[in-house]
């Protein structure tokens, strides 16, 4: 017989098994969903490098030639990057000024803004709508297209003041575009690194789409260890058994490498909008790498057809029994593993300086290896419960009990199959909740702080190269918005000092004085803050009636203006932006007080919404991973009961047994989890960098509880279908 | 000490070479020795029955013969091959050219119709498919047994009958059984205990058949007793068997 026939048919025997098994249904839609998850975060995690790469190139393309004293180039524009803000988050806006008529546009741009004119892109022109962002900037005369804009999304800004109001001290003389060594400019600024997506990703997707492709792999193993034992006996070798098992695994594999084949058609085919992080991924970044993202899905397919031989091949231990039982031994070097990476995770990132990547990497491993190995330690630990439960049962006659502490002990892999998902998912959860809480909790610390400072005061930071008599221009731009008091730090003097109208002082709760040298306090709580921000130890705080332009500073002083509402109502942000780039070179900073605070924040709450949604997709696999891991054990279970329940008329014995071998692990594993949890989470806690609430952990355990509940129930159900359906056969 | 077993042919269907030869075999197990220097031949054409009490090693000699236990020392040769030496693929080619093994339940995949239960012992013998289907159902009508269904709704004689046609579709040198009638009824177990002490010269190979059952063994050609790891002859009257 050839070996293309030979293989045929092999491959046909294991695809009849496979559909017709005691736990066939549930382990195609097991093995479908797991092939399915790992083809999509295979794809995300070259998603992630295809647009890198991508905005990298666009990046690039954008980024200045410096014209250097030395070099053969001549100058044909000025350039200069600033920021500014818009809706509580910084952006680029790149000023700039052409030399001569034909000076190369900038990428994105069909012609050079004149005087007075700025090009916006979309994205900016989007968050700033309800800032007046079109007039900020002077007159916005055009878009900037996607060529020069890294994402779509991309907050920039192209603006050529007016005549006589280039920044000076931050403009450069370049000779075109296309620089590939210049400093990041725009979202580049403001995103994670690759390599930590990378992680991220890896992290939350993979190890979890891993975890479901070995439950899903195992699901009704035990008639599949039995038949591959068997066709051993018979003869069959490596071979045989390996083809004997991908027909077994090879109808759900390809279906969910189809699936994962249409999500790269799909995301080759029309840009798509990522929801809640509202991240638009570009269908031409992905055209351009298609081969790349069809060969993530096919080697997601083809390792989950490797798992599944592997899991299937490696299942069945030799035994020494002339019956093919494909019993499997107690996994306790397995088990053993569990605390040695609960080691590396929680003390071996002290080996390596904080912060650094190795430091995270370390306790990434060691969370990963835990959640991998942390199954077979609480399959370890039901095998002699299971053992003290049937003695316990045996000696108090209860039937279900010990069946199920029987089983329990028997078929710790069974447990640890079962359990697994529920582990890794309960730490997930807990990492997820610690990351959120490092990057969220100053954010919301910051909104509280700037609501409570509110929009009747804000501060103004002015670019050094303002000239005094640019000052005054702005100071009579704003004379209607606001009244103006002047911050001034000096170290010099060893003190902060406040001049402003007693007019203005008032209205900030401040006492007027006509000298300095009195120290003083204000009653409200966003003088307070602004004298805290503007503040340093030791100094001394007044407040002096004066003229704000003219208060002195030293050149080791730095200042800020701050404008107070005269009525106490909102002051109009947006109108105090358009006067500075107005009036001032390069415009100015204008932010409520603790604005940057929250500017600050705003970065990292966007990167935990990254963390949120990827550990929303990890822990809906991962309750699959749960939920199929303990149904696949239960029917097997439920038939080899049925016969017990028919005969003695009484479905009792699948309440006990059920409540024994499926509720009782699950609340368990959740049980050992959330402390291993907190235990994985401690990096991150170190120090009261973060915390774990103990609300989520409350929740944890009542998820579980439910969760537990839930599949118990469906169980119960199963047994009950099978019960019905079950007669006897064969003497 | 016990005696070493050594029980030779006293029956033989005219081959000159043993089909298996087991000689010194001696197996041990968390201290307990099962297999002591044990001995004993089996002819081409010849049934031999081994009884002994549960625990005696019946089983693990039948383990050492398939290649699944690796004995301590001694050699067990069929057909001219030492399976101790026999590793990979060439112990497959072993068990699927020159061995057929009837189990106690049958152990038919269940998912697979009996008809791909027997052929699939063919095709990992690396037959022609046409063929291993052909010669599959023709053993199966011959034995009475439905080519179609899942194999978990034969009847135990059906299963065994299933199993008996695995076992004897590669033409092999050699058919071990253990305790292939255990499961059945008196009726069913005479009639597979028939059909396997039959086979040794309907299809000149040797059969080797642990069992229980005195009845059974009284059928075959030759009766012994493995006990404290040796074989011992047994004496059984013809009048046992039903």
């Amino acid at each position: 017989m050839n070996l293309r026939s030979r293989t045929f048919v092999l491959l046909r025997l294991g695809w009849r098994a496979g559909t017709t098994s005691e736990a066939g249904t549930l382990r195609y839609i097991a093995l479908t969903l797991a092939t399915l998850a790992m083809c999509l975060s295979s794809v995300a995690l070259a998603t992630v490098d295809i647009t890198y790469a991508a905005r990298a190139d666009r990046e690039v393309a954008r980024a200045p030639i410096t014209h250097l004293p030395d070099s053969p180039g001549k100058p044909v524009a000025l350039w200069g990057a600033s920021f500014d803000t818009v809706d509580d988050r910084q952006y680029s806006v790149v000023f700039v000024e052409p030399l001569v008529p034909d000076a190369p546009i900038p990428p994105g741009l069909s012609a050079w803004p004149a005087p007075g004119h700025a090009a916006l892109s979309p994205g900016l022109a989007e968050a700033g709508h309800g800032e007046s962002i079109t007039a900020r900037f002077g007159v916005a005369a055009g878009v900037i297209g996607p060529a020069g804009l890294s994402a779509p999304d991309e907050r920039l800004a192209y603006v050529r003041p007016p005549q006589g109001l280039l920044p000076k001290t931050i403009m450069q003389e370049i000779e075109g575009f296309g620089s590939p060594s210049q400093p990041p400019l725009g979202d580049a600024l403001f995103i994670q690194s690759a390599s930590t997506f990378r992680l991220v990703v890896s992290f939350l997707m993979i190890v979890p789409a891993f975890v479901l492709l070995l439950v899903a792999a195992r699901t009704g193993a035990k008639g599949r260890d039995q038949r591959f034992a068997l066709v051993a006996t018979l003869g069959g070798g490596r071979y045989a058994r390996t083809m004997i098992s991908l027909g077994d695994g090879i109808l759900p594999i390809v279906t969910a490498s189809v699936g994962g084949l249409a999500a790269v058609a799909a995301l080759t085919s029309s840009d798509l909008r990522i929801p809640f992080v509202k991240y638009h991924l570009l269908a031409a970044d992905m055209k351009g790498s298609v081969t790349t993202l069809v060969a993530a899905c096919l080697i997601s397919g083809l390792a989950s057809a490797v798992i599944v031989i592997l899991s299937d091949n490696i299942g069945p231990r030799r035994r020494r029994s002339t019956r093919p039982t494909g019993k499997a031994k107690s996994p306790v070097w397995t088990a053993a593993l569990a605390p040695v990476m609960l080691l590396v995770a929680t003390r071996g990132p002290d080996l390596f300086p904080a912060r650094s990547p190795l430091h995270m990497l370390t306790n990434y491993v060691g969370v990963a290896g835990t959640l991998l190995m942390l199954p077979a330690l609480v399959g370890l630990c039901a095998k002699f419960f299971g053992m003290r439960l049937a003695s316990a049962a045996r000696r108090w006659r209860l039937s279900g009990s010990l069946l199920a502490g029987r089983w329990m002990s028997s078929e710790p892999r069974a447990v640890a199959r079962a359990t697994a998902g529920i582990v890794a998912a309960v730490c997930i959860l807990i990492q997820i909740q610690v990351w959120s809480s490092f990057l969220g909790d100053p954010v919301r610390e910051a909104r509280t702080a700037v609501a409570v400072a509110g929009d009747g005061m804000q501060l103004v930071k002015v670019k050094s190269d303002a000239a005094p008599q640019q000052l005054d221009h702005f100071y009579t731009a704003i004379a209607g918005i606001g009244l103006p008091l002047k911050l001034v730090n000096s170290p010099t003097t060893r003190s902060l000092r406040i001049t402003a109208s007693c007019d203005a002082l008032k209205r900030a709760d401040l006492p007027c004085a006509a000298s300095a040298g009195t120290e003083i306090r204000s009653r409200q709580p966003r003088t307070r803050m602004l004298i805290d921000i503007m503040d340093s130890p030791g100094y001394t705080v007044s407040s002096i009636v004066g003229d704000p332009a003219a208060a002195t500073e030293d050149k080791d002083s730095f200042s800020v203006v701050a404008l107070v509402s005269d009525n106490g109502a909102a002051l109009d942000r947006p109108a105090i932006e358009a006067a500075a780039y107005r009036t001032l070179p390069g415009g100015a900073d204008v932010s409520r007080v603790g604005g940057d605070w929250l500017v600050g924040a705003n970065v990292n709450a966007d990167h935990a919404r990254w963390i949120v949604l990827l550990g929303v997709f990890s822990l809906v696999v991962l309750a699959l991973a749960c939920t199929l891991g303990a149904l696949g054990e239960y029917v097997r279970w439920s038939r080899a009961l049925a016969p017990i329940s028919v005969l003695s008329g009484s479905r009792r014995v699948f309440w006990s047994s059920g409540a024994w071998s499926v509720f009782v692990p699950i609340t368990l594993a959740g049980a050992v989890s959330i402390p291993i949890g907190v235990l994985l989470a401690y990096p991150q806690t170190e120090g009261g960098r973060s915390s774990v609430s103990a609300d989520l952990l409350q929740a944890c355990a009542t998820g579980v509880a439910l969760i537990g509940g839930a599949i118990y129930l469906w169980a119960l159900k199963s047994s009950r279908d099978i019960t019905s359906k079950w007669q006897p056969n064969g003497n | 000490m016990p005696m070493s077993g050594n029980i030779e042919n006293a029956v033989s269907a005219g081959s000159s070479r043993p089909m298996l030869e087991i000689a010194d075999l001696t197996y041990s197990v968390g201290g307990k020795v099962l297999l002591d220097r044990a001995r004993v031949t089996v002819s081409r054409g010849e049934s031999v029955a081994v009884m002994g009490p549960s625990g005696s090693g019946k089983s693990t000699l039948l383990s050492c013969i398939l290649g699944l236990a690796k004995p301590d020392a001694g050699k067990i040769v069929v057909d001219g091959d030492d399976v101790t030496q026999l590793r990979g693929r060439r112990l497959a080619k072993y068990r699927h050219d020159k061995i057929g093994m009837v189990f106690q339940f049958g152990e038919l995949v269940p998912e697979l119709s009996p008809l791909e239960n027997v052929a699939l012992a063919a095709l990992l013998a690396h037959n022609n498919r046409r063929s291993s289907y052909t010669r599959a159902r023709k053993l199966l009508e011959e034995l009475g047994v439905p080519e179609t269904g899942r194999s978990d709704q034969l009847s135990g004689g059906e299963r065994q009958r299933a199993a008996v046609a695995r076992a004897i579709i590669n033409e092999p040198g050699l058919i071990i059984a253990d305790e292939p009638t255990g499961a059945l009824d008196e009726e069913t177990r005479n009639q597979v205990a028939e059909l396997l002490v039959g086979l040794p010269r309907a299809r000149e190979c040797a059969m080797l058949i642990v069992t229980h059952d005195a009845a059974v063994a009284a059928q075959a050609d030759r009766a012994v007793t493995l006990r404290q790891g040796a074989f011992t002859a047994a004496a059984l009257p013809k009048a046992t068997v039903a």
